[in-house]
């Protein structure tokens, strides 16, 4: 018999591995190999930065993190912080500290969640293709799509959601939460994301039941599966005008302006969902994933979301 | 039964958390900065005013944000996790929240608008 063909090789590189903890070490260096790339393991920031260089992936405790957040701003091809203890969730006010400190991959949730996560997250990173819902779901989930056509169609595009996960037997909690999403990220793409050439956002006065034809750059989509593990609810423009390493901060302090929306739409993505997902080209697309896990209620998940945010070409 | 409230103000710099129990029912005011500091505070908070609410037997808990100049995502959180422990109730025990606020604030309004359309029985503006 002949062998199997060995899997074509990654792009070069390698992740480094920084928690103080041997068995979180095993289990990270467990999760991340499946990536087939060189792993190393420190165990603490010095080492791993003396380790990192721009074409590594860095995979550290978040309480670790914490205590010199600034070093994300190193060169790596991306920094992740992990929770620190292998049965917890990392503690909300780390997860706030780090995205005000600007890190833009944070998993909060502890295995098994974290395993989908951190091996997903990393496989976007090491191929460079950060869209996408299907990532996030079992081989041949559906995948509804709707494209509205008019800017009047969000309600219409929100109600198609609503009856579709009824349809599939969602528990009400699941999908109440899915419009709210559906709802605030379809706001976001049709009236924040449209720039003009100095960057200014013309259309964030605009009424919200102004007629407007979506063609071209305009074009607004929502996508929605789930595999019984997760809900994904994605929406995509082609304005690439989000700036993916500002989100993180915005949504810890953002909603301050008075008066203003300050940001309060992505604020009430985050605080809905287990995982906000951000992928960018700029200039070109935007798109933002939420994803719900169904198999725990809110109320168990406890209260930190996972964000990760992406930037491609 | 006691007729007493057993929930503590919680008044620390930056946020304040008062609880009260009239002749009109159960409400809760909400002022400053609901931001990360305060996050763990709203929690438990939020558990005491659930927990007074059952045992009053409330059909409706006050809560007042008029004082509440800001909210992040946590502490919104903590009202979705509310929403839906009261929703887990049996059809009786429920109660509703009724929501006082701040017209002006155009982020109360989303935030509010948010959990209606989460728990649209159980929440009023």
């Amino acid at each position: 018999m002949r062998p199997p063909a060995p899997p074509a090789p990654p792009p070069p590189g390698a992740i480094v591995i920084a928690h103080p903890e041997r068995k979180a070490q095993r289990a990270l260096h467990r999760i991340v190999g499946a990536a087939r790339w060189p792993v190393r393991i420190v165990a603490d920031l010095d080492a791993l930065v003396a380790a990192v260089d721009a074409s590594a992936i860095a995979v550290v405790d978040a309480t670790l993190a914490r205590t010199r957040p600034e070093i994300c701003a190193r060169p790596a091809r991306a920094w992740i912080a992990v929770p620190g203890d292998g049965g917890a969730p990392t503690e909300p006010d780390t997860v706030d500290a780090l995205l005000e400190a600007g890190w833009t991959h944070i998993a909060a949730h502890p295995m098994p969640l974290l395993a989908e996560e951190l091996l997903t997250t990393i496989f976007k990173l090491i191929h460079g293709d950060p869209f996408g819902l299907e990532k996030y779901l079992a081989w041949r989930a559906p995948v509804h799509a709707c494209t509205l056509a008019d800017a009047r169609d969000r309600e219409p595009a929100l109600a198609a959601l609503a009856a579709d996960l009824a349809g599939m037997g969602l528990p009400e909690r699941a999908s109440s939460l899915a419009r709210v999403i559906a709802d605030e990220l379809l706001a976001n793409a049709l009236y924040a994301a449209p720039v003009d050439g100095d960057g200014h956002r013309f259309r964030l006065r605009e009424a919200r039941d102004q007629p407007r034809a979506l063609t071209g750059r305009e074009a607004v989509t929502v996508r929605w599966g789930t595999d019984a593990r997760y809900l994904a609810i994605e929406v995509a423009d082609g304005w690439g005008s989000l700036d993916e390493a500002a989100v993180g901060g915005r949504i810890v302090s953002g909603a301050r302006a008075p008066g203003g929306d300050g940001g309060m739409g992505l604020t009430l993505v985050y605080a809905c969902c287990t995982q906000l997902v951000i992928g960018t080209a700029p200039a070109a697309r935007t798109e933002l994933i939420a994803l719900l896990d169904l198999r725990y209620r809110p109320t168990e998940l406890g209260r930190s979301t996972s964000f990760h945010a992406f930037r491609g070409g | 039964m006691s007729l007493e409230l057993n929930i503590p103000d919680v008044v620390q710099q930056g946020f304040a958390f008062r609880a009260a129990l009239d002749p009109t029912g159960l409400s809760f005011q909400l002022s400053g900065s609901a931001d990360a500091r305060a996050t763990s505070e709203l929690e438990a908070f939020v558990r005491h005013m659930h927990d007074e609410a059952r045992r009053l037997a409330v059909s409706e808990v006050v809560v007042d944000l008029n004082g509440c100049k800001f909210m992040n995502s946590s502490c919104f959180k903590a009202f979705l996790v509310w929403l839906t422990q009261i929703a887990e109730l049996a059809p009786d025990d429920r109660y509703k929240l009724r929501f006082a606020w701040d017209g002006s604030s155009y982020w109360q309004r989303r935030g509010l608008q948010a959990l209606k359309a989460y728990a649209v029985d159980l929440v009023q503006l």
